[in-house]
């Protein structure tokens, strides 16, 4: 007998067979490149296993190739029957809200559970009459077709209403793919309520159709989940109050997952060219299975340094909240010639939900971090200039992050652009700001963001600082200066138990408590009521009785100052060449002169907003498919033009060029800015757990119904396939059984040693 | 931040740092003030006698005790050691020239080299130091002042890593060139035929030369953590090879075990300490490894 098949057209997955020995092939061509030097050993090693190696290969390929080609014979069904459906249809209104969130994006079996939903709504529509009018609700609204981009903003709208058109319905079901967005069931679930019609004629029918994600039902609200228990409780009441019968019909199942749900730069700190920048992963199992994650970086989508790295996560327990999310490090340098922006991924083994499979990270690679030292005391007799340590512990390296200039009072006085630095260093110096004029370039700098640590010593007469950059109404110097005391016979030292301050939290973690001895120090210069001095803040004391400042900080706009209230040299302590001087300064440097990548990172359907130089001549952006995106720009009369990308909807890293113009006819345009951001998934819709339908109805009891269709005979009447397929289903899972056994095997033995 | 230990005797950290004087400070410093725990005992500076206080003497030294008990004040005075002669014997071949965690085996190595040099001439012992690879490269002969510090880390930051590696011959051509009697300090991956490591370690002690090695590796290479399709582009003119590294991995951490235990019960037999460096290892091991050593032969001279 010649078996009819359902699906023909998914024989065509035949071909996929071919898939496992492209595969094959594919592999042994691809390949990492490592330089090696103990090639002597590993020669040694390779010249055994290798006919072993081959038939374990070629058995395993086979085995592959017949479950493909099983699968795909299932998939299309041969049948020798097909029972028609016998439905009894009455004359109504059906109203759909359907859950298309990213949730819904996860595999449960051989589609997603949306792809699901799609049977379900179809045999919706063949319990109502032809003619019968449908209204369709999304949850998220991401309709590629509708080009008012207003609507696509991710969140719940009547996509079809009244409709008699099934087939469009179906289509417009049919085509739907999962949002990267979150469902808010309560926002939802109103939009619909305010469509259906009070009790009238024609009876509403009301069709939850959901994957029962927790989240979809508890969030939503900002009263938490029983706040959007009532509010959901309210609408179902004035449904009913309308005589709408809800059924809430769930799709899908409970399947683990395991998302990255943030990616960062550590400590989110700048990325400077040369230092070595740490990206932050953080991976969190949902499921109740304990696993081992691969993570892979990619940065600009192509692999850099040692990439994979695996992180064991525990399982959920029972009921509970998903265990907190590992974090897995990522480490790597940029050099001179990678200035700009870039984009780091972070990518897991795909799992039943991929889209949290990956996040990626936009960031500017800054250019070397610019140190402008202002030497108070270069050349004074017998003892080393007030720098002399200072530079080569920030300037570590030739071409490394960080550059360090070093200039006399005199000099530093004829500074005529300050913005060319990043950091300014006042080392012991007489008079930080002599004029008028130099008071208000230093103010003007540190407001636009610039840094300035001020550093005392000998030379620093209390009077003359608290004239010249202790000002009212907007001081520099984070607290008045009273007197030095320099006594070797009465050495203090810093006080380093345990501070959350971002220049210290390194330092004084417990864990690194055995690297870290306070030096002595027997000179300070003291503080009038540094404690409460408005807009200050005292980032570190030294360990005396009084609890003394050492370290005390001011924000001034949008930069930041710093005073240490000893010397940067060895005159009046022994910080130098101790193991806290190195540390301290650079986390002190990263810290006054970070600005963070918070801006070019956002979630998805969120507007992205960049401000625009006056000589802009256009802003053009692609998605993450290369494919262009639209951009609003707006030219406000009193403040800088800026462009916003309105519809965000699709992960991934969103590429921009901004052109612009020349200053004049006569002189070629500058080269094109390019320029990144990143959208990402919220991080809640990764946790799949699941309502239970009997916790729906007992939530909501006499409300909403939780059932497979309006009608129970609609149940019975479902086609019915003969079983032909099954028996291939059964013999590609056997080859697929056949291939996990031979692959734990091969595992075993190749990692026994491990 | 993580837990990670973060500190400046991390060799990631000391890597950065391109003065080697500085660097070497950093190291000597930071294990002399006590930060790290030696896993030895022995090392200090042993007191000889008291002698009463001038004006201009460090006032560190003044014994508090013996002024509580006499009233008179007296200063303690320590035996100053000055008969040390140390040779650092550094590897400067191509294998060493590799690194995966960012740090190379030859600027591990290079550190450990200058580290110990400060320290020995810091102490008033003699330095001297040899590079190699197939062929003995540089020969600077032991000294202890400032001056030949200098040179030491001028050498050091000149050299670049190259050249196949021939360590029995060369080991033999240097114990041949050493004329006095001292510690000689080996720094190398070690990579080649271990009888032919050993003959040429055999050959120092033959010499009656108190011999250590510092067997630097990198983590890479001790944990071969590799898991896809790999080319391994060999080093010193060895061959490439294509291969799957899971199906090599229990192999070739076999033959490394076997490597590493061949050597050691030479190495014990002949009296000579093997010091396994990972390049994640931190620096000051080299440092109590050396002192330990010192204190040894006091204790064996006394």
């Amino acid at each position: 007998m010649i078996p009819v098949f359902a699906n023909p057209l998914l024989l065509w997955g035949l071909a996929a067979a071919s898939v496992p020995i492209v595969i094959h092939l594919l592999n042994r061509r691809r390949f990492r490149v490592q330089r090696w030097a103990a090639m002597e050993w590993l020669l040694a090693a390779a010249k055994k296993n290798q006919k072993r190696l081959r038939m374990e290969n070629l058995l395993l390929l086979l085995l592959r190739t017949c479950a493909v080609l099983f699968l795909a014979l299932a998939l299309a069904r041969p049948t020798f029957s097909d029972a028609a459906l016998s439905i009894d249809k009455q004359a109504s209104h059906l109203f759909v809200l359907l859950d298309n969130s990213a949730s819904t994006g996860a595999k449960t079996g051989t589609g997603t559970a949306l792809e699901t939903a799609t049977g379900t709504v179809s045999s919706l529509l063949s319990e109502i009459g032809s003619e019968d009018p449908v209204t369709l609700v999304l949850t998220n609204d991401d309709s590629s077709s509708d080009t008012g981009s207003n609507h696509r903003n991710g969140r719940a709208r009547v996509v079809l209403r009244g409709t008699h058109d099934h087939s469009k319905v179906r289509q417009t079901v049919t085509d739907l793919k999962p949002a990267a967005a979150r469902a808010d069931l309560v926002e939802s679930l109103k939009i619909l309520e305010e469509a259906v019609p009070s009790r009238g004629a024609i009876v509403s029918k009301v069709a939850i159709v959901t994957d029962l994600q927790r989240a979809s039902f508890e969030e939503g609200d900002s009263r938490g989940a029983a706040g959007a228990d009532s509010a959901l409780r309210a609408t179902l009441q004035r449904l009913k109050d309308k005589g709408a019968e809800v059924v809430l019909m769930p799709f899908g199942r409970a399947v683990a997952n395991v998302a990255i749900t943030a990616l960062r730069a550590q400590d989110d700190r700048d990325v400077v060219q040369g230092a070595t920048v740490v990206f932050e992963a953080e991976v969190r199992n949902f499921g109740d299975r304990a696993v081992t994650a691969e993570v892979r970086f990619l940065v600009d989508g192509k692999e850099r340094g040692e990439v994979s790295q695996s992180v064991p996560l525990a399982a959920r327990p029972a009921g509970a909240e998903a265990p907190p999310a590992a974090t897995v490090q990522f480490t790597t340098a940029f050099r001179d010639d990678e200035a700009g922006v870039h984009v780091i991924e972070a990518r897991l083994t795909a799992d039943s939900l991929p889209v949290d499979d990956v996040r990626s990270f936009a960031f500017e690679a800054r250019k070397p971090i610019r140190v402008l030292a202002v030497d108070g005391d270069p050349d004074s007799p017998g003892a080393t200039p007030e720098t002399y340590w200072l530079k080569p512990a920030l300037a570590i390296k030739d071409g490394g992050p960080i550059t360090v200039q070093t200039v006399t009072e005199a000099d530093f006085e004829t500074e005529s652009d300050l913005s060319a630095w990043d950091l300014v260093i006042l080392a012991n110096v007489e008079h930080p700001a002599r004029t008028d004029e130099l008071a208000r370039r230093l103010d003007a700098y540190v407001r636009r963001g610039g840094a300035l640590l001020l550093t005392v010593g000998d030379r620093v007469m209390p009077d003359v600082w608290n004239r010249e950059i202790y000002r009212d109404g907007g001081p520099l110097l984070p607290a008045r200066l009273d007197e030095p005391r320099v006594d070797k016979a009465v050495p203090l030292r810093f006080d380093l138990t345990e501070n959350r301050h971002p220049i210290l939290a390194d330092i004084t973690n417990p864990a690194n408590a055995v690297f870290f001895r306070a030096p002595q120090v027997w000179g300070r210069m003291t503080l009038r009521d540094a404690e409460h001095e408005k807009g200050a803040r005292v980032v570190m004391t030294y360990a005396d009785l009084a609890k003394s400042p050492a370290l005390v900080e001011r924000s001034v706009g949008r930069g930041r100052v710093l005073l240490l209230t000893t010397t940067v040299d060895d005159a009046w302590g022994k910080l130098p060449g101790d193991l806290l001087y190195l540390p301290l300064l650079h986390e002190a440097l990263y810290y006054l002169t970070s600005h963070g990548n918070n801006d070019r990172n956002i979630l998805a359907f969120q507007p992205y907003t960049r401000t625009l130089p006056a000589n802009k001549a256009g802003y053009e952006v692609s998605f993450p498919d290369g494919s262009p995106a639209e951009v609003r720009m707006e030219e406000p009369p009193d403040s800088p033009s800026y462009a916003t990308v309105l519809f965000t909807g699709r992960l991934g890293a969103y590429r921009a060029v901004l052109s612009l113009k020349p200053p004049d006819v006569l002189t070629p345009a500058p080269p094109p800015v390019k320029d990144a951001f990143a959208v990402n998934l919220p991080p809640a819709e990764s946790d799949l757990d699941r309502l239970r339908p009997e916790d729906v109805e007992s939530r909501w009891p006499g409300l909403v119904r939780v059932a497979g269709s309006f009608t129970t005979a609609a149940d019975a009447a479902r086609p019915k396939g003969g079983e032909f397929h099954a028996a291939l289903i059964i013999a590609a899972l056997a080859c697929l059984l056949g291939e996990v056994l031979l692959v734990r095997r091969i595992s075993k033995t190749r990692t026994a040693a491990a | 931040m993580t837990d990670a230990v973060k500190s400046p005797i991390d060799p990631k950290i000391i890597n950065q740092v391109a003065k080697l004087d500085l660097r070497a400070r950093i190291v000597v410093e930071g294990y002399v003030s006590g930060v790290h725990k030696s896993p030895y005992k022995g090392f200090s500076v042993e007191f000889a006698e008291h002698r009463e206080y001038a004006p201009g003497d460090d006032l560190r030294y003044l014994d508090w005790k013996v002024f509580g008990k006499t009233d008179r004040y007296y200063i303690k005075q320590y035996e100053e050691e000055t008969n040390l002669l140390c040779h650092l014997v550094l590897d400067t071949s191509q294998s060493m020239d590799f690194g995966t965690e960012g740090v190379r085996k030859f600027d591990y190595g290079m550190t450990i080299a200058a580290a110990l040099a400060y320290l020995i001439v810091g102490q008033h012992d003699a330095a001297g130091l040899t590079t190699f690879d197939d062929k003995v490269r540089t020969v600077l002969p032991p000294g202890s002042h400032g001056g030949h510090l200098r040179r030491i880390f001028e050498i050091l930051e000149k050299i670049q890593p190259g050249g196949k590696t021939s360590i029995g011959a060369v080991l033999t051509q240097v114990s041949d060139q050493l004329r006095k009697r001292g510690l000689v300090i080996v720094i190398s991956d070690l990579v080649g035929d271990v009888e032919d490591v050993l003959r040429g370690l055999r050959r120092l002690r033959g010499h009656k030369h108190d011999v250590v090695v510092f067997h630097v590796l990198d983590p890479a290479e001790i944990e071969f953590p590799f898991d896809q399709m790999t080319l391994f582009e060999g080093l010193e003119e060895f061959p490439d090879l294509l291969a799957d590294p899971k199906s090599l991995r229990r192999t070739y951490l076999d033959h490394l075990a076997g490597f590493r235990q061949r050597l050691k019960a030479g190495c014990l037999a002949e009296r000579i300490d093997v010091v396994e460096m990972n390049t994640r290892t931190p620096l000051d091991v080299a440092l109590s490894t050396y002192l330990a050593h010192r204190a040894a032969r006091r204790r064996h001279r006394g």
